[in-house]
């Protein structure tokens, strides 16, 4: 009777494990901002040289994630605007084989090389951060960080630095056999006030 | 020195509409029914069957746009969730030969064929709208709705055709675009 007791509490308590580990998706967060809400000038970017629409200082937001799947190895994270450059949108930032260690970005960490993370190409051929430049006269665009967390090692070969997000896609595969083991997005948005 | 003040006023006023107007008339995608950033309920999710991830009716949103820019003669409208597929993204929708006098869809418009656009290739095949179906155990999607404003006349390309081969085939007709994103999850 005892051991019966003890072994309803031991299924019980998996049950309720079990019930915790799926609530708890992987989920892409910004202690600075909620979802869809208005990036800061500050988080815009900066080389007027390249365009008058920079008006910012190309801060990086702060990102942070949890819930990541145990097999996780690295991630890779996206930063896509899709009404950017008519009809294709633009690939703001492209940057993966962050170890999985990693749990966040500080603001600004994103706007400089770090060992915290392999830099792909963005559209305007950087391996950082590149923030909005968004046209005068439009309304708002969004800025959408997606998340990916991949169960390959940050060191492996495949993830060579300067990859577009194309060519990323095509390494890191999609569906059930790709690397990809789990997503989450977060949007924020920006235009000219 | 009457007139001079008089004209000083009116220019004041020039200048201030002006600036009103720029600000007013940006090209805007919108939803009658939501802001941006909604959650959708779930009759607006996939209703594929045998599906459990499709719980919906697949109920088209109601959408609505406003000032096109110059020289548009019809719309291409996507929707795209960029967290399926491991962040590939999926295309949920692909229509195009938007007449430019059409300014929006009613609700479930977009469910069934239509006049009022060309349907292309969804990520499942498909024509029309396909609602949200994302797996569960996950965080939000964010389903983005892209209008490009296009100086294609409406009948300028066939039928079927996919994201991919669509984007390219607007890319130099392309007059601007306006974006609106709706979001689902299993609750």
């Amino acid at each position: 009777m005892k051991h019966a007791l003890g072994s309803l509490l031991v299924a019980g308590t998996l049950v309720l494990t079990f019930g915790t580990a799926r609530a708890a998706p992987l989920t892409l967060t910004s202690s600075a901002l909620k979802d869809d809400d208005q990036l800061a000038v500050k988080n815009a970017c900066s080389d007027k040289q390249r365009s008058p629409n920079c008006v910012g200082e190309n801060v990086s937001p702060p990102l942070a994630w949890s819930g990541a799947p145990d097999t996780t190895k690295s991630y890779a994270l996206i930063m896509i605007d899709p009404e950017g450059r008519a009809p294709a949108g633009v690939n703001h930032m492209v940057i993966y084989g962050i170890p999985a260690d990693v749990k966040g970005f500080a603001e600004g960490d994103l706007s400089k090389e770090s060992d915290k993370f392999v830099g792909g190409k963005s559209t305007m051929d950087k391996n950082i951060y590149f923030g909005p430049g968004t046209p005068p006269n439009t309304d708002w665009h969004h800025y959408t960080f997606i998340l990916m967390a991949t169960d390959l090692d940050p060191k492996d070969p495949a993830l060579k630095p300067g990859m577009t997000r194309d060519e990323l896609a095509g390494v890191l595969g999609a569906g059930p056999n790709g690397h990809v083991k789990a997503s989450a997005g977060l949007v924020t948005r920006f235009k000219h006030q | 020195m009457n007139y001079g003040v008089g004209s000083l006023l009116v220019a004041g006023g020039v200048a201030l509409c002006l600036a009103s107007a720029r600000a007013a008339d940006v090209f805007t995608l919108t939803s009658p029914a939501f802001p941006d950033n909604a959650p959708l309920e779930a009759k607006y999710a996939g209703n594929r069957e045998k599906d459990p991830n499709c719980p919906g009716q697949n109920v088209s949103p109601p959408l609505a746009w406003s000032n096109a820019p110059d020289g548009s003669k019809s719309f291409a409208l996507l929707m795209f969730d960029p967290e399926a597929q491991g962040g590939s993204g999926y295309s949920h929708m692909v229509v195009y030969g938007i007449p430019a006098s059409v300014t929006g869809f009613a609700e479930g418009e977009l469910s069934k064929p239509s006049e009022k656009y060309v349907g292309g290739k969804s990520g499942l095949g498909m024509a029309t709208y396909a609602g949200p179906c994302p797996p569960p155990d996950t965080d939000w999607h964010h389903y983005t709705f892209t209008l490009v404003a296009t100086d294609l006349p409406p009948a300028a390309l066939q039928p079927g055709l996919t994201r991919e081969e669509l984007l390219p085939a607007i890319k130099p007709h392309a007059k601007g675009t306006a974006g609106l994103i709706l979001r689902f999850r299993h609750l």
